[in-house]
């Protein structure tokens, strides 16, 4: 009798008969072996602004070689790339592309970083690990874009080789999680922690859905809970949300809910807050907490000028948080 | 933790069926996964154009 596998990569902890794949659907048991099905196999590889991941406070206007292959362990009704996170793997053209491949791409089009993005990084665990380690050695910096639901053990193995992460905080409560995207908060909340504490650039994206995570005490406990556990210097993105997958019953994110985040959460500290997937100039840019004046000014995925001086403000000298060379 | 219904039931009914004369199956414990290796391959990927390496890809997509 083959051997019943239990996956411990996530807190799903999916316990696989033989033959059956996870909730990701690309880990699986093959006689007693638990086997990753996309390993170099990416479906999407592309070159995008930084600004696109979102990272703001990351190598302003580089480009970033991003990949993603299928797949993912949550199952957000609201997925806005769900063409790719929420199919099987022999649905969508892919080649083999080995992690080295990768890295020479990166070089090759001149990204200074590696965007592991779209889907799921995590749930693609093995493929991740293995292009971050080839691409430090080679001098490229990694970047996750994750929901970060993973177990602690993997993640710290991860960790040493990422230099810079963007984390979906997709809202505040067990309800919208388990709801939502058929997960749990308490993983992330720890998987966020662990990311700041090891150094790693982090941001923040909250994703706002009208009527599901868009209430004044919604933002105020989410922006609470980052100054409190990731520090007030932590960036934090509110994404406007657009009608996808199953919530196509969801109108836009109105402006005005994404500038009302914005003011709840530079009300409680945090520093360096903006709004995202829809155009609007102030709350793209970035200001010296300190003297106030501008420091990075963006259009879109643009950006017009960048005035931080060996990552402090050219003005008053404050040193602001972020890679920036 | 969000429980899978499919899954414990599935668990849950193999060690109720393996009670009766069969031997329980063995529950392994894993972290990592092995690439597949192409002589295993049960899913079939279609081969791209390899002149062009990269995808399309809406521009609704975010991240």
């Amino acid at each position: 009798m083959t051997a019943l596998v239990k996956c411990e990569l996530c807190p799903r902890y999916c316990i696989l008969d033989n033959g059956q794949k996870g909730e990701c659907r690309i880990r699986v048991n093959i006689e007693g072996k638990l086997y990753t099905l996309t390993y170099g196999h990416p479906c999407s590889i592309h070159i995008d602004p930084v600004e696109k991941k979102p990272l703001y406070h990351f190598l302003p206007g580089t480009p970033i070689l991003s990949l993603a292959t299928v797949g993912c362990n949550l199952h957000c009704k609201n997925c806005q790339n769900w063409e790719i996170s929420q199919t099987e793997p022999y649905q969508l053209e892919t080649e083999f592309i080995e992690p080295e491949k990768i890295s020479a791409l990166a070089i090759q089009y001149q990204c200074p970083s590696i965007a592991y993005t779209y889907t799921e990084p995590l749930a693609y665990y093995e493929y991740t690990y293995e292009c971050c380690k080839i691409s430090a050695e080679k001098g490229l910096k990694n970047v996750l874009v994750t929901a970060g639901y993973i177990n602690e053990e993997p993640y710290k193995r991860l960790l040493p080789l990422v230099h810079s992460a963007n984390i979906d905080l997709k809202g505040f409560s067990e309800e919208f999680y388990r709801t939502v995207c058929d997960g749990t908060l308490k993983p992330v909340l720890k998987t966020l922690e662990l990311t700041k504490n090891a150094g790693v650039e982090l941001e923040v994206t909250n994703l706002v859905i009208p009527t599901m995570n868009d209430k004044d005490e919604d933002f105020q406990k989410l922006c609470e809970w980052v100054v409190s556990n990731l520090g007030k210097d932590t960036p934090l993105h509110f994404s406007q949300f657009y009608p996808r997958y199953k919530m196509t019953h969801l109108p836009p994110t109105p402006l005005e809910t994404l500038l009302k985040a914005r003011q709840i959460a530079l009300n409680v500290g945090l520093q360096f807050v903006y709004i995202g997937n829809i155009i609007h100039r102030e709350s793209s840019n970035t200001y010296c907490p300190s003297c106030k004046s501008l420091l990075v000014e963006r259009y879109g995925f643009n950006v017009l000028q960048n005035n931080i001086s060996q990552g402090k403000c050219p003005k008053c000298n404050t040193e602001i948080y972020g890679i920036w060379q | 933790m969000a429980i899978n219904r499919r899954k414990f039931l599935s668990y849950f009914l193999t060690a109720v069926i393996t009670k009766y004369g069969v031997k329980k199956p063995s529950l392994i414990r894993q972290t990592y996964a092995i690439p597949l290796p192409n002589k295993k391959v049960l899913i079939h990927f279609t081969t791209k154009n390899k002149n062009n390496i990269f995808s399309p890809k809406p521009s609704s997509w975010i991240g």
